[in-house]
């Protein structure tokens, strides 16, 4: 069988497992700013990765990582190599700051054709920064392919891909004909772990940087996030009442007790 | 098609959602910030019904719409995605909706974009509330953004203006004292449009998190100490269900759920996971176990009218969200409480 290419998509965020205290709201700015917490590649697109790499344990496969960011390419985007990935690719512009899904997916879909020959694209079902949860299927229309989303496993079968497709209840094997884009959830599994040393050489290896005058994209249809308004979420603070007691199954028996007597239960 | 359709009236379309053979609770959702936008722009409230044998659940859903459209197709028995843009796409280009609104549901997760991008309009995907500007009469979306942590108001500026409500943040609507009319719709389907083939349908159990009156939630401190104990992991599972056996004296509809970490250990099954990738609940209570308390868990329990938080951690955020705090080892807690429970007069 000849070699699979898979393309993962992976973006930067601000660690979503920051505390509340870490993302500062900048109304006038309208953005929000994190404070004292790392980057991190998109928990779902790690995922996304993951399940790529889960194809390449099992079949002769290329993975190449794709990510678009406004600056440069960090140590976070590296990691994908460090944890399997034969190639990483980063559009980097400043254009691309900012841009709304249907922007974001028009400039990597563009960067995908640029790639040329491709088997699957694997995309977090979405980002852990503003949630939107769009890109994937965007970039399917794009390129015109088939889209299963919101994958809890995926494989590669005499040619073509099946995918579990969630639904609210219980889930769907779906196949499709490749190429195919597939949207991969949390459930496929966390991304494996890169060693420290893996970690060093992927800082040594090559990246591949395209600006957007590498792609063949119309600069006229990139569109900032219209953003009205900026706010702080809602407080989501409670009182809390602490049940006492000596031992912890004191404190069992007092909820109990506590929840009767303010007609809870 | 109607007489209606003239492009003098603006339309507001909601996607129906069936479940169970009935119109889900969030299409009633849906309805509500609908009539809410039609009373501000002056214009028509109408639904989209898709699917096999939907009659019925048409005409019902014009209890409270002012037109309903029903594409009755058994190429839509299955949510098919190609199938459902490309009907859904002939629908809008006849009937010209001003305002699209779905459910925050996986498959209109699939739908929703595709539809926007052949409709070469925006979407707004996760809306907790909406309003018009009133100086461009645009759509307002408001949205809540890294993971909970902050919320935006988006503004579409390209019609039709298409966005999708998180359920469990808006009230249902009430019937309309005048009902609408029924439309038939034929979107003249192809099968082969179909880009995916459906291979086998695995039905989960049949779980309602949004309609329970209370929950027991387990967290990643059920998975750590689980994982300690090798053999025995499930153990903290156990106890949950054992909880939720108790309550049951006192609540309806009780269920054990967890947060993202249990159902991605495979401890759970997803369509159990509370949270911002998972289901939205408002039951009378909410025990959370071992749970932290991150903003992705607390966005799908705001509802909730009591909160208890049981977790060794004194630190966790979870007791600053919570009404009630146990700070203490569950596996000593959580006994103690059922006993207690069980002699609760």
């Amino acid at each position: 069988m000849k070699e699979l290419k898979i393309i993962a998509c992976i973006k930067q965020v601000p660690d979503p497992e920051g505390p509340a205290s870490a993302f500062e709201v900048d109304a006038e700015a309208k953005k929000v700013v994190p404070v004292g917490i790392s980057p991190v590649i998109n928990p779902f697109d790690e995922n996304a990765l993951e399940a790529a790499l889960q194809i390449k344990d099992n079949a002769r496969a290329k993975v190449i990582a794709l990510s678009m960011i406004e600056k440069s390419v960090t140590p976070v985007l590296r990691k994908a190599l460090a944890v399997g990935a034969d190639e990483i690719i980063v559009l980097q512009d400043e254009r691309f700051r900012d841009l709304d899904s249907y922007s974001t997916a028009y400039v990597i879909s563009s960067a995908i054709k640029k790639v040329g020959e491709y088997d699957l694209i694997l995309v977090g079902r979405q980002a852990a920064d503003w949630n939107f949860g769009q890109v994937g299927p965007l970039i399917s229309e794009f390129l015109q392919i088939p889209c299963v989303s919101v994958a809890q496993k995926v494989r590669v079968e005499d040619g073509k891909v099946v995918g579990e497709k969630l639904k609210r209840r219980g889930y769907e094997i779906v196949r499709a004909s490749m190429p195919a884009l597939i949207t991969v959830s949390s459930e496929i599994g966390d991304l494996r772990y890169a060693s420290v040393n893996r970690l060093k050489d992927a800082r040594q290896r090559p990246v591949t940087v395209w600006n957007s005058a590498d792609l063949e994209i119309d600069p006229c249809r990139l569109e900032a996030r219209k953003i009205y308004r900026l706010l702080p979420s809602p407080s989501k603070e409670r009182q809390c009442v602490f049940i006492e007691g000596e031992f912890p199954h004191e404190k069992g028996e007092n909820l109990a007790l506590k929840l009767r007597q303010d007609k809870v239960i | 098609m109607t007489d209606e359709c003239d492009g003098k009236h603006k339309r507001i379309l909601i996607l129906v959602e069936e479940e169970d053979g009935q119109i889900a609770s969030i299409t009633f959702e849906l309805l509500r910030a609908g009539r809410e936008l039609a009373d501000k722009i002056g214009g028509i409230l109408c639904t989209a019904v898709l699917g096999h044998e939907v009659v019925d659940i048409a005409n019902e859903s014009t209890d409270f719409s002012d037109e309903c459209y029903c594409l009755n197709q058994i190429l839509l028995a299955d949510f098919q995605v190609d199938l459902y843009v490309h009907a859904l796409e002939k629908l809008c280009k006849n009937i010209n909706p001003d305002i699209i609104l779905m459910g925050q549901t996986l498959d209109n997760l699939d739908l929703a974009p595709r539809l926007a991008c052949k409709m070469g309009t925006e979407l707004i995907t996760d809306c907790i509330g909406f309003d018009i500007d009133q100086g461009t009469g645009r759509l307002l979306c408001t949205k809540p953004i890294y993971g909970d942590n902050a919320i935006a108001i988006f503004i579409i500026e390209k019609k039709p203006y298409m966005a999708m409500l998180r359920s469990k943040v808006m009230g249902a609507i009430g019937r309309s004292s005048k009902k609408g009319k029924v439309f038939n719709f034929d979107p003249a389907l192809d099968g082969s449009l179909a880009k995916t083939e459906l291979i086998k349908k695995v039905t989960g159990e049949r779980v309602s998190l949004d309609k329970a009156d209370a929950i027991v939630a387990g967290g990643r401190g059920l998975k750590i100490e689980g994982d300690k104990q090798e053999g025995d992991k499930q153990e903290g599972l156990k106890q949950l269900e054992e909880l939720v056996g108790v309550l049951k004296n006192f609540f309806g509809k009780v269920e054990v759920a967890g947060s993202r970490p249990l159902v991605d250990a495979g401890w759970l099954p997803p369509s159990r996971q509370i949270g911002l990738t998972g289901e939205k609940a408002n039951p009378q209570l909410y025990i959370a176990v071992g749970i932290s308390g991150a903003s992705q868990h607390l966005s799908g329990i705001l509802g909730s009218k009591k909160i208890v938080a049981i977790n060794k951690d004194e630190r966790a955020p979870i007791f600053k969200s919570a009404d009630y705090g146990v700070v203490g080892r569950y596996e000593d807690v959580i006994p103690a409480l059922i006993k207690k429970l069980k002699e609760l007069p």
